[in-house]
């Protein structure tokens, strides 16, 4: 393992190794199946898919890794989204200012969640069922479940994920990179990273030093929800048209691409870019599944094998790496 | 540790493989496919998936129906965008959404792809802003006025008539509800009442019966899918009105069914989606062999009544209704 | 043995002092009238049974806890903490047995948890990751163990790594009082002793060390005092030339028979 290039080292560690094995194999089965699986087109498809849950995933792994958990960023996702939705069609409101309330939304969203998860002492998974229900209430109740859709051409709704960069790739796919950069700096490269590991690892220990674990779960938790209601915003930006009931997949979805990327459950280990390129697999897994005609319905029995074997093979080479010292 | 990786890898391939080679072994002909909002884990659709099947096979080409497990719009988008890029020779889509398939329909488009409209439509005033090039499905204007003349000869000139409506703002349920009410008034003199009953089937029948005792000469009920349909024909079977108040209702569902069988309701409408499923593909076809272009079709021309109900069930449950 | 007598002289000072420290949880006492003093260069044994008041003396020595009544000195004035920063501030560190390091993080981000160095980047302030590679293998060395990447995770180290680990942290940072507690206690004999050497080190720099532990055994050898509590009670302190192993096995089993310090 020394032997290592220390730049590739820096970058792929080897929790990521699970899910760049599956990637490649997902890849080269839907390649050797279908030869326009490898255009530009299906690259750029694949990437409008993967932002909107990969931006959900980054923010959920940054949780999880300081070990807690949101189950509710599918419903923070569709109420945010249908806040920007609603103000920009039905209020005078500038869509800046829109834009703004919306992500104000899903912060306060994620910061109750923290708030309640802490205080009361439940744990993270309870509170934020919880708060997954009551939000979907809450989505439907004010929309009494109907869609809402932007018909006029709103400069910010293009740069949301309506817009294209040279005719190929949303530019929902560009914030999801620069967001995932931002993330992943924040935790690799910054004392807050180095406390949100040492809180989900071992938070008493991180408690002993002096790292203020309870403001940093607090944080992620906002952190968390705001990356929800972006991923909404994002996808309202995409299709123009936003529903209380889209999204509810969402949080287990974004778990999936979190654990296949190495991330725990428990907390203390991950990688943003391992979240990141779960979400890849996955969005290539459901647009492969499409192009080679196979029944959507594969989707999820394919997703599930992919988490089960990139975290063996995550955990059989973590088995390897101690055993050759 | 690279015997472990190299072998978890043959797993993944042999896996993948053998589940997916099935599907793709009538490679590189002709694909088409039908993507909906909803799967066929949904009765209704697994009708649809029928008929695109069967058209498939009758023409000798892969025709493929696609669906999110549960409604799901993005998801169908999704599904919708990898169609294209698998150069599908042509796709049938159901308009779930009025905003969000503008601009995928357009790009399929521009990628010389047809593309034909099943089941729903953007709104009336919307019309024309996604570029599919024709519609299969049950025009609900028209499918409203066809029951209402169906039902025309049984009632006497100038009666009156109430719509009960399960989900006001509804765009095809309007429309459904517009068809009857114009017919009637028009063609009947009569007088018509469109009525809120709302989903909750309790709240449904105090809505109808204290509509009923402020006005004692309705004469006809219409409800516009089984929502409605059930808890109008609870009240006409406790409240005895079977004969004084006819019914009629839209979609097909056991307990119309059985209520048609019953004499309780006069006649049901059918969509038919086995044809939206097959006439979608065998448009699609012929356009991609003979450049034939796709024409409107109305599906819903089809009456439920007591003289087809056995018939009609039993095909119900053989799947093709 | 010469050479850590000599050092007592050098660094006898006192360091740290509390003087009737009484804490009470609703009737339950848990620590009552306890003397204690920790001179610079010293190693204190503390020891006592389950209950009898040793991690609650440690947790006000650290700030966790407030005393209900009695005082604590700090290099000869009154102090008061009201957390562990202000005790660590201070210069008061504490090792915990099984809370000293987080596993799954590098050496090196262990060692910097919670003070880590930082460069600015443009508006930012980033983790001088290259400086705490360094100084952690630096740090490492001088204290005599030798790993083999301070990118290593701690889980693949032994526990008395991980101790000397956590001992090497607190010298670094300017710890002038080290509280271990159990440091001892799933070793095996080998790394046992090379733990010993480590306090040891410690003491040799100036460090106050107080050494928390069920086995006398372990804290004999290399304490210059032991303290026993038994009750929430302090019922020995004695340097350790006035009294034998033996003496001490007999207070710890049958009480409060050995000399008993004026409270």
């Amino acid at each position: 393992m020394e032997g290592h290039k220390p730049m590739l080292k820096s970058f792929l560690g080897h929790r990521e190794i699970g899910v760049v094995v599956a990637l490649v194999v997902v890849f080269a089965v839907f390649f050797s199946m279908k030869r326009e699986f490898l255009s530009v087109r299906t690259l750029g498809d694949i990437l409008t898919v993967a932002a909107e849950l990969g931006v959900t995933a980054v923010g959920v792994s940054f949780l999880m890794i300081s070990g807690e958990m949101d189950l509710s960023v599918g419903s923070n996702f569709a109420l945010s989204a249908m806040v920007l939705a609603a103000l920009i069609t039905r209020s005078s409101c500038s869509p800046y200012l829109a834009f703004i309330a919306a992500l104000l939304c899903a912060a306060g969203i994620g910061a109750i969640n923290g708030v309640v998860t802490l205080s009361a002492r439940i744990p993270s998974f309870i509170a934020t069922l919880g708060a997954m229900m009551f939000w979907r209430g809450v989505a439907l109740y004010l929309t009494q479940g109907w869609p809402i859709s932007l018909f006029a051409d709103v400069p910010l709704v293009r740069w949301l994920g309506g817009g294209m960069i040279f005719a190929t790739v949303r530019i929902s796919a560009l914030w999801w990179v620069l967001l995932g950069g931002l993330f992943w700096v924040a935790l690799q490269k910054t004392a807050y990273g180095n406390w949100v590991f040492a809180t989900g690892g071992k938070q008493g220990a991180a408690r002993a030093l002096g790292v203020p674990t309870t403001r940093v779960k607090l944080t992620n938790f906002m952190l968390a929800g705001l990356l929800a209601g972006v991923a909404g915003c994002l996808q309202f930006g995409r299709m123009g048209s936003m529903s209380p009931v889209w999204g509810q997949e969402l949080p287990l979805e974004a778990i999936a691409a979190a654990v296949v990327g190495g991330n725990s459950l428990t907390g203390g280990v991950g990688s943003i870019l391992g979240a990141m390129l779960g979400a890849l697999t996955m969005a290539s897994i459901r647009i492969g599944l499409v192009m080679v005609g196979a029944p959507a319905y594969w989707y999820m029995s394919f997703v599930g094998f992919i988490v089960v074997a990139a975290v063996a093979i995550n955990v059989k080479l973590g088995e390897a790496i101690s055993w050759n010292r | 540790m690279k015997r472990l990786v190299g072998l978890v890898l043959i797993a993944c391939l042999a896996l993948s493989l053998g589940g997916l080679t099935a599907v793709t072994s009538a490679a590189e002909e002709m694909t088409f496919y039908v993507i909906a909002h909803t799967g066929p884990g949904d009765p209704f659709w697994a009708v649809v998936q029928r008929g695109v099947q069967d058209a498939g096979k009758a023409l000798g080409v892969r025709a493929i129906f696609q669906g999110p497990a549960g409604r799901n719009i993005p998801e169908q988008v999704n599904m919708f965008r990898a169609a294209v890029a698998a150069k599908a020779a042509g796709i049938a889509v159901s308009i779930s959404d009025p905003k969000a398939w503008q601009e995928p329909v357009k790009d399929a488009r521009k990628q010389g792809i047809p593309v034909v409209a099943i089941n729903c439509q953007e709104p009336p005033e919307l019309a024309g802003t996604i570029p599919y090039m024709a519609y299969v499905g049950m025009n609900e204007y028209e499918a409203g006025k066809m029951v209402a003349r169906y039902m025309m000869p049984k009632l006497k000139k100038g009666a009156r008539a109430v719509v009960a409506i399960q989900e006001a703002g509804h765009i095809g349920l309007e429309a459904r509800a517009k068809g009857i009410s114009e017919v009637l008034t028009q063609e009947l003199g009569g007088k018509v009442d469109k009525l809120d009953i709302t989903q909750d089937p309790t709240q449904a029948i105090g809505i109808l019966r204290s509509y009923l005792k402020a006005n004692p000469d309705t004469t006809a009920i219409f409800t516009v899918g089984p929502l409605g349909a059930i808890p109008t024909i609870k009240m006409i079977r406790e409240d005895g009105l079977k004969g004084k108040v006819l019914m009629a209702s839209f979609d097909l569902d056991p307990t119309t069914i059985q209520a048609i069988k019953d004499g309780i309701c006069e006649a049901t409408v059918d969509q038919q989606q086995y044809l939206q499923g097959y006439i979608s593909v065998v448009q699609l076809y012929l356009h991609a062999k003979y450049k034939l272009n796709p024409a409107d079709y109305n599906t819903g021309s089809g009456l439920v009544t007591a003289e087809n109900a056995a018939a009609v069930e039993a095909l119900v449950k053989q799947g093709y209704r | 043995m010469e050479q850590v007598i000599s050092g007592n002289h050098r660094h006898g000072s006192p360091l740290m002092e509390g003087i009737g420290l009484c804490k009470r949880f609703g009737r339950v006492t848990a620590l009552e009238g306890v003397d204690i003093t920790i001179e610079r260069g010293t190693v204190i044994g503390l020891v006592g049974d389950n209950g009898a008041g040793k991690s609650t003396l440690i947790k006000i020595l650290t700030g966790v806890y407030r005393p209900d009544e009695g005082e604590l000195r700090f290099e000869g004035s009154p102090v008061e903490f009201a957390s562990p920063k202000d005790a660590r501030r201070l210069g008061v560190e504490t090792v915990y047995q099984d809370l000293a390091l987080v596993e799954d993080m590098s050496i090196s981000r262990n060692f910097f948890l919670g003070a880590e160095p930082q460069r600015k980047f443009g508006p930012f302030r980033l983790l001088d990751t290259a400086a705490m590679r360094r100084i952690t293998r630096e740090v490492l060395t001088d204290i005599g163990i030798s790993v083999r990447s301070a990118d290593d995770e701690v889980s693949v180290l032994s526990g008395g790594e991980r101790q000397a680990i956590a001992i090497g942290r607190t010298m670094h940072f300017g710890g002038k009082l080290l509280i271990l507690d159990e440091p001892t206690s799933a070793l095996s004999v080998h790394e046992t002793s090379k733990v010993l050497g480590y306090i040891d080190e410690a003491r040799k720099r100036g460090l106050a060390v107080v050494f928390i532990t069920h086995n006398l055994y372990h804290v004999y050898p290399v304490s210059d005092k032991i303290v026993v509590l038994e009750h929430g009670r302090k019922i020995g302190d004695f340097r350790k030339e006035e009294t034998s192993i033996d003496d001490l096995v007999q207070i710890i089993t049958f009480g409060a028979t050995g000399r008993r310090t004026p409270a």
